[in-house]
This record gives structure tokens, sequence and C-alpha cells, in this order.
């Protein structure tokens, strides 16, 4: 479960295996208990928090994190992904590849059954491909589908999907994050994916728990599917209620009427941390932060400014005071705990002096405290979205220490939509923002390629507008290579390169911290997701599970 | 009544034109603000030309504004309908109509506090003009007037959820299952007194300058020559007259009430119009906001009117549909 979610996040996920016929052993039958299941830890309900109400619960209707989240409780993909990112069997019990012929052949789960009682079968996965890949559908994922020719239907429980051309990274990108959802439930086909709004409200799936309801704007419920093929989640029942502010998430998580939110900010950790009945923990999620501009227009132009504004940047105050020594220190688009992190690469020091200096070789000469060039002063804007305790200060310091070399900044904040709209015209000369939801998996075409750059006609998100050749082969080169360690040394140079070249005044990788009651037991996470195995979680006490 | 019944009508009939030009500027100011309604549905990462112009067809915005003023009009004329949610598809006025009884309930009982509360004091400053009191009330509506909603929200959650936990924190309900109306009450406490905050300041200044008015003029020096107790004096013969102005400004305060809701709802997670409005905002969801946009309209024209017929209802003096 869980892990098509993390596409919302806005970056897309790649795979971790070799293409070459791996294959899985799983265990055939349905109502099967996972292993180290522990009957004494079921029962109870949790309460969790969430900015926004959901939009749609049908799989890629949305993208959206509230809707998605709710998605992953709900519905199965073939495939999942375990802690350490790597597929694991989830519908699909087994899977090959047919290098000859690109072709991946998946024997499905029996006896797996819809939550309102019907089989599942192979007649469901075509279905639900056909949904994703038509042209008509409201899916914004399908470029994640365009590798694939053709998915058929071998036998009421074994499929092949056929590829038009080599994806690397399909299994985690399409395989374990395409959910499957039922044929039977969509009897006009495309039209009730995209208009029915009966469905879209009361979503059947195959997953460990089951839409029980959905009170608009208030709370939506889904309760333990009992008859879940990996054995039922231990919770009885999971309310997600709507909280649309994080001072109100806050109060009610120390009032005790909601078990767990997924990041606290900032500014409420203190109250959080005092509190005996409840518990911070912090967790590594995939993001980097960056202060970007847009690299077609001087002087971002000039490596040497980028690296100078970067050596007059104190970082460590980013991560020391405005995040209270929960970030890391970034050098690239790497975050620290994946593999493609070339760990030979280091942080450029705080050092103005070096700044200052390349920035008079590079011609920027200091007059009456703002430098200039060919009579253009080395003044401009800082922009970051309205609201952002976090990224208001960034601008702030920033505008400190780059006033000490004789750059003026001038902060500015934007309402989100705005700046998202400033963003894709490169009409920002500088702006604080992140990048996220990626872990070992991670592709970041969508980021840095040239053809991810936005224009008045197509979307992207490569904003910062990078646009050099070197960069696009490794990009290009990782998405093909299906060696995994070749494919990772590629992203290691590129960090190495990214750093030198100083592709975007890096920040930091923050962690986020997550604030719950202390009796909530069994929570892991991995870089993309705080709820990676919600069917685990469960009350320590047991009052708590009547 | 007649006269009445012939004004009423006359005045509806007016306010079509002021709706559907309302309608119009409201409409070019959505469309011309910066945003597009398509980034929502948007993966910018898999987004292609193609993918992109599908959404913007099926959503209808890539036609030019008045044609899609146009369709959205010939609907509501038409067939009474206000459009589809680009968000979700679902039908605008159902949206607007599931949220309508939840703040309502918000406004009506803000309302209902901010007259209990606005109308004593103001009747007691004006009575004790200059006493302390009188200057405690003062200060205090300066304040009610001068901190935003939204800081008074969060203070109140603190101290009366937080601390004190006299009250939940947020949300219409926490029963569920069936109608509790205790648990529905004390879920609308912090809420509407937190909007009514604002209401009872600004009003009770109103009563005041009314009263002080009222007290000054012959009638009530005649009363009071006549030997009658102040307390008579007071509200039988001086509060009467004095609230006829409050009346009009009351119905007035209708349409501020409503956005007032815009932050409450948010900050309490009360699932009403605000919060439909605001998050539409944020998306740029055309339709929903020209629905809750026409609704506001149309309060606030029949809350004039409305302020208008209670006027001459209360005043024999004026008489409505007569030049």
């Amino acid at each position: 479960m869980q892990n098509f979610k993390k596409k919302l996040l806005t970056t897309s996920l790649a795979s971790a295996v070799a293409l070459s016929g791996f294959s899985f052993l799983g265990t055939d039958s349905a109502d099967a208990a996972r292993p180290g299941f522990d009957p004494k830890k079921v029962g109870g309900k949790v309460i969790l928090t969430s900015f926004s109400d959901a939009v749609r619960l049908i799989p890629y209707t949305t993208n959206d994190s509230a809707s998605n989240r709710i998605q992953g409780m709900i519905f199965d993909a073939l495939l999942s992904t375990n802690q350490n990112g790597d597929p694991i069997p989830s519908l699909a019990t087994k899977y090959t590849f047919d290098k000859k012929s690109n072709t991946y052949t998946f024997d499905l789960r029996k006896g797996v059954k819809w939550h309102d009682g019907k089989p599942f079968t192979a007649d469901d996965v075509v279905f639900s491909y056909n949904m994703f890949m038509n042209p008509k559908s409201i899916n914004s994922y399908k470029n994640d589908f365009k590798a694939i020719k053709s998915v058929t239907k071998v036998n009421s429980h074994q499929v092949k999907i056929a590829l038009k051309e080599v994806d690397a990274l399909i299994v985690t990108n399409v395989f374990s994050a395409a959910a499957i959802i039922p044929e039977h439930q969509f009897p006009k086909g495309v039209d009730d994916y995209n208009k029915n709004t009966k469905i879209h409200r009361n979503p059947i799936g195959t997953g460990p728990f089951k839409f029980k309801e959905w009170k608009t704007d208030e709370r939506v419920v889904v309760v333990a599917n009992k008859s879940y093929w990996d054995g039922r989640p231990y919770m009885d029942e999971v309310i997600t209620r709507i909280l649309p502010d994080a001072n109100v998430e806050a109060i009610n998580l120390l009032k005790g009427d909601v078990d767990w939110v997924e990041a606290l900010t900032p500014a409420t950790i203190g109250q959080v941390a005092k509190d005996k009945d409840l518990k911070i923990t912090k967790w590594d999620y995939g993001q980097f932060d960056y202060v970007g501009f847009n690299a077609e227009k001087a002087p971002f132009t000039d490596k040497n400014v980028r690296i100078a504004l970067t050596h007059a940047l104190d970082r460590q105050s980013i991560v020391d005071k405005i995040y209270l020594g929960k970030a890391y220190i970034a050098s690239g688009p790497f975050h620290p705990k994946i593999p493609q992190n070339n760990t030979s690469v280091k942080a450029l020091s705080f050092d103005p002096k070096k700044a200052e200096d390349m920035l008079d070789k590079a011609g920027w000469k200091l007059q009456n405290g703002v430098r200039e060039k060919n009579g253009k002063k080395l003044e401009f804007d800082f922009y970051y979205n309205n609201g952002s305790k976090t990224r208001e200060k960034i601008g702030l310091l920033t505008q400190q220490n780059w006033a000490k070399i004789g750059v003026k900044v001038n902060v500015r904040s934007l309402e989100w939509s705005i700046f998202l709209d400033r963003l894709d015209k490169g009409e920002m000369d500088t702006y604080a923002l992140g990048w996220g939801g990626y872990d070992g998996n991670v592709e970041h075409s969508g980021f840095f390629h040239t053809d991810a750059i936005p224009t008045s006609t197509k979307s992207g998100n490569n904003a910062t507008r990078i646009s050099d050749p070197k960069i696009d082969k490794w990009l290009d080169d990782y998405r093909k290579e299906t060696d995994r360690n070749k494919r990772i040394k590629l992203y290691q140079d590129m960090h190495k390169y990214m750093a030198e070249n100083g592709t975007l005044i890096w920040t930091v990788h923050p962690m986020k911290n997550m604030g719950h009651d202390k009796d909530l037991k069994g929570i892991k996470t991995t870089l993309s997701s705080a709820m990676f195995n919600l069917q685990d979680w469960y009350w320590g006490t047991a009052s708590k599970r009547k | 009544m007649r006269l009445l019944t012939k004004y009423i009508f006359r005045r509806t009939l007016q306010a079509i034109p002021l709706l559907f030009i309302i309608s119009i500027i409201s409409f070019l100011l959505m469309t011309l603000a910066p945003g597009d309604p398509t980034a929502m549905y948007q993966n910018p990462e898999a987004g292609n030309e193609q993918d992109f112009t599908a959404i913007k067809e099926q959503l209808g915005v890539d036609q030019p504004i008045y044609i899609q003023y146009y369709k959205w009009l010939k609907l509501l004329v038409l067939e009474g309908n206000l459009g589809y949610s680009f968000q979700d598809g679902q039908p605008v006025m159902d949206k607007i109509v599931s949220r309508i009884p939840a703040t309502l309930t918000l406004m009506g009982t803000a309302m209902f506090i901010a007259i209990l509360l606005a109308i004593p004091i103001g009747v007691y400053s004006a009575v004790k003009k200059y006493s302390p009191i009188d200057y405690i009330f003062t200060f205090n509506s300066f304040l009610g007037i001068a901190v935003p909603s939204f800081f008074i929200a969060l203070v109140v959650i603190l101290v009366f959820s937080l601390k004190l936990e006299w009250f939940p924190a947020s949300g219409l309900r926490s029963n569920f299952d069936t109608f509790d109306l205790k648990d529905r009450l004390h879920h609308l406490v912090l809420p509407s007194l937190t909007l009514a905050f604002g209401l009872v300041a600004s009003m009770s200044r109103f009563m005041r300058s009314s009263m002080l008015e009222v007290i000054k003029q012959d009638f009530v020096r005649t009363a009071r020559a006549k030997g009658l107790t102040e307390r008579v004096v007071i509200y039988k013969h001086a509060l009467r007259n004095a609230l006829i102005p409050i009346i009009t400004i009351l119905a007035l305060q209708l349409p501020a009430l409503f956005g007032g809701t815009l932050f409450i709802e948010q900050l309490f997670a009360w699932p009403g119009m605000g919060r439909l409005s605001v998050s539409a905002i944020f998306i740029r969801d055309y339709q929903v906001i020209m629905g809750t946009t026409m609704i506001a309209a149309v309060m606030v024209v029949a809350s004039n009117l409305i302020a208008d017929i209670l006027y001459a209802l209360v005043d024999p003096r004026i008489q409505l549909g007569k030049n």
C-alpha cells in the first residue's frame, strides 16, 4: 500500500531493480497474515490530520496529497515497495521480464476480493491501465505510462505488459504505483472514471482499509479490511480529520483530539515537546531546498556569481536557527541517505571573503556599497510564498548575508498560486523553494532536463530553466541504464558536477518532525512517506485497543 | 400593504441588472487575476502539450473570456445551474447547499449573541456616558474593531480550549453517528463568540450614539417632565426610538458577517461556505468562486432590501413605494 502516493509530491520514482528476469517468491493465497503479525495488537482507532480535504478517492484522478494518502489506504498496486524502496509482491505474487520482447508477465494473487465481495481478476488490471492511459482520462501522470505499448490478459490471473522502449524505472515508477481499480464499478468506462462523483466519493478497492464515510471538510473514515490478503491492519479504524491550519493542528494534538500529525512547523515543536503524553519523531524526508533563479538571465548565467552567492550564504545558520538543527546542509539535489548522493562531494564553505574575491574577478566592482558591472547594479528581488515562516526567514538571512558582499536584495512575498505562475514564467529574480518526495528510486529529469522547461503551452518543473547538455545526458542515460550500480554512479557524477558548477544555490535537506501520541507504536517511515506502514501501527496500551 | 408588495416586487426587479453587473465584474476580475485553474489538474512532471490542452478543453477555459462567461450565464439563466466544480466535477449548487446549514448556524448564532450583548451595552454606555464602565466598553469596542478576527480566534482557542479545556478546538461535531444537540452546541460556542466579537464592538457603538441622540430629544424631556420613572423613560420611550436605525445597521452587517466566516471557518475547521470560497480561490476553481460570489451578492442585495422593509415597518413615518 501507500506507494503510489509518493507521486503527489510532484516528483517521480525510479526503479532500484535490475531488469534481467528478476522475480519474486511469494505466497499465492489470500487470507495469509503477514510475517510478524501479532493478534494481540489488534484494535482501536487512530485519528490523523490533513491540511486539506480530499478531492476524489479514485487513483490517478487527482494529484493532491490529501486524496492520494486516502487512496493509498484503500487500493493496492500490482507491486509494492519495502522500506528501502525495493519492489515487493502485492496484487501480483510474481513477475518475470523477457528482455527480447521487452515484456513483463505478472502472476496475480488468487482469492483476492474487492471490498464489495466481487473477485479480483486480470480484467481489472487491464481495465485500470486502460483508464490511466486513455487519452480522454483526467489522469495527469500519463507520461509515466508512455513506455507501455499494451496491457493484455493471458488468463484470469495473468497479465502481460509490453513496452515500446527501455524504461529502467518502470517497475517502481508504475507497477508499484499504479493502483488497480475494479472494472465492475465503472460501467461507462472512462466517463465514469472522469466524471462519476458517486464513484469518486465511494471507492471500492482491495487494500488494507475499506472506505466508510467522507464528511466534506470534516473527516474521512476508513475501517480495517478484515480479509486483507496480507493480514488485517491492527487498527480497526483510521480517521483523517481535516484541519486547515498548522497551529490548530498542533492544538488538537496537544488536546489529545488527534493522535498523529505528519509534520509540525518549527514554531509548534517546542510546545509539543513539552507535553508528556506526546512524542516528536524526526524523520528523513527526501527533499532538497534551494535558492532558485532564472538560469537564462544575467547575472545567474555566470557560474562565478552563483558560486560566490553560495559561499556568502551562511547555511549553517539556516540549519541551526531556522530548522533548529533538524536539517542537513545540501551540496546538490540528493538526500544524504540515498546511494545517489556522492559522499566525496563537500558542501561549499561559508566564506564571504572568497565570495568577494570571486565577484571582483568576475568584474562586479564595489561602488557605494553595491557591486556594479557595465553600469548594472548587482541588485535583485527575493521571493517566498506568503505564509511560509521558514522561507521568510531564509529570505531575510539571504538579504543580510549578501548585503555584506555588496549584493542588494529586496525580500518580497507572493500568494502561492501567483508565486507558481511567476515561477513558471521565470519572472522571479531569486526565490526560496524545495523539491521533495523522492527516495532511493529518485529520478530527477522532471526537474533538471531541458525538456522540462515550462513554456506557455507546456508545463514542466524545470522552472530554473537549467539547460546543460552534460546534465541532460546524465539524466537520459540514467533512465536507460539497466545496471543499478552503473546507474547510481551516473547520478553521483552528476552530483559532483552540479556542486562544482553551482547549478543551483543549494541550501538544506530539511527533516520533518511528526508529532504523535507516545503510545502510538510501530510507525516506520521512508524518505517519501511518513505512513509507509499504516497497517502495522498499533496502540501500546490495551485500553486503547478496545 | 399592497404598496409594500409592489415595492418589494420593484426592488427585486431592480436587483436583476445589479446582479448581472456584479457577475460580469466578478468574472472579469477572477479571470484576469494571475493563476490558472488547470494547474490543479496538472502534474507538471508528466505534463505534455496534449494533456495540457485536453484538460483546458474539458474545463472550457481554452475559450475566450466572453464565451466562458456566456456559457456560465446561459446555464444559470436557463437551468438555474451554477455549473460544475473544476476541481471535483460536483455541481456547484450541491457544494454550496451542503455547506449552507453550517454557515447559517454559525452566522445566526453570532448575530443572536451580538444583538443580545450589543443593545444593553450600547444603552448602558449612553445612559452612563463617560462613566468608568462606559470607558471600559468603549475600549473593548475599539479592540474588537481593531484586532483581526483570526488573531482573536487563536487566542480564544488557546485560552478556552487548550488551557481551560472548556470547549473543543475545532470542528462541527464529535458525534458523527447521531444528531447530538449538546455536542453541536458545545462546538458552536467558540466560533460563534469569536465571530460575534467584532459585531458586538461595532453594533454597541452604533447603539450608544443612536441612544445618545434620542435622549437629547424633546419627547424624552417631556416624558421626564411628566414625572415618569427613569426606567420607563429609557426603556419605553427612548430605546424604542433608538432601535430604529439599529435595525438597518443589523441587516447591513450580514455581508460583513459572511466575510468574517472566511477566517473563522478556516481556523475552527468549520465545514461551511467560507472554507469553500477560500479553497476555491486558492486553486482558481472559477465555477465555485462565481457560485459563492453570486450567493454573497444576492445576500447583500437581499439584506439591503430587508433593511428598508424593516425600517418602514417599525417607523410609521416612512412609507415605501410613494414618490
